[in-house]
């Protein structure tokens, strides 16, 4: 009976959210923000670019409440649209995606010869085309499965090994240019 | 030597660690967003204001007629 009404309640806060209830879109962001943070930041590996990427993609959801079909699930549907917010993100702001840059990159605590390799391995995981950034991230970093990836980026499984593939064999040329071994 | 798909993982994950989410609300900077662009005059409002300028500006007979419609 309480699941029952819980998903009635979950139905009327999106359907008012839908007709653009500020109050219902209000309880809807504080509910999923820490999601759409949490998934974002594993695509753009930045904590202060996810947090401008969840504004964005929250912004886009409200702009797009009218089109929002209240059968189907919010968070879903908020993950695809922060995939597509993040993939922007990092096709607009590349070089300030931290570590793109060796040379800006604050020296941490901890072995200078590993502070280096692991810059030197950001450089060449920010040369990849950003699309691939975007697989090789969810799948080699993130171990995503692959039919949650294909739904996030709206491309077929197929599509989304080949890029994971095409991203290892891109990696491999750079990090070997780097003069990168494991 | 190349590196195997399994140790070009654990180099990204060490090299690319995701931040803790450190629970900051981001709703007040949200509504700011709002507000902005519920206050920001839209290109096609512009239009319509340009050539309503416009019209006065070379037919300033119709102001009488604009003003007695008021």
């Amino acid at each position: 009976m309480e699941a029952a009404a819980a998903v009635e309640q979950t139905e009327d806060l999106e359907r008012r959210f839908a007709a653009g209830d500020l109050d219902a879109f209000e309880t809807l962001f504080r509910r999923h923000q820490a999601e759409v943070f949490g998934w974002v930041v594993r695509i753009v590996r930045d904590a202060a670019l996810a947090e401008d990427a969840t504004i964005e993609t929250f912004w886009r959801i409200y702009r797009a409440r009218a089109s929002f079909d209240a059968r189907r699930e919010f968070g879903p549907w908020a993950r695809r649209i922060a995939t597509n917010v993040a993939i922007d993100f990092l096709k607009a702001k590349p070089r300030e995606v931290a570590g793109l840059d060796v040379t800006r990159v604050p020296v941490a605590p901890g072995p200078v010869r590993d502070q280096s390799v692991n810059n030197s391995i950001r450089v060449a995981f920010r040369q990849l085309p950003v699309k691939l950034q975007a697989a090789a991230s969810l799948a080699l970093i993130e171990e995503e499965s692959n039919t949650e990836i294909a739904a996030v980026l709206g491309i077929s499984v197929a599509a989304v090994k080949s890029r994971v593939h095409r991203a290892v064999g891109l990696l491999r040329r750079n990090l070997r240019k780097l003069q990168i071994t494991p | 030597m190349k590196p195997t798909e399994n140790e070009l993982r654990e180099m990204l994950k060490e090299a690319l660690p995701v931040q803790p989410d450190d629970a900051v609300d981001l709703w007040p900077r949200m509504l700011r967003r709002l507000d902005e662009r519920s206050t920001r005059i839209g290109w096609a409002d512009r239009v319509l204001l340009l050539a309503l300028s416009l019209g006065l500006i070379l037919f300033p007979s119709i102001i009488p007629q604009l003003l007695y419609q008021l």
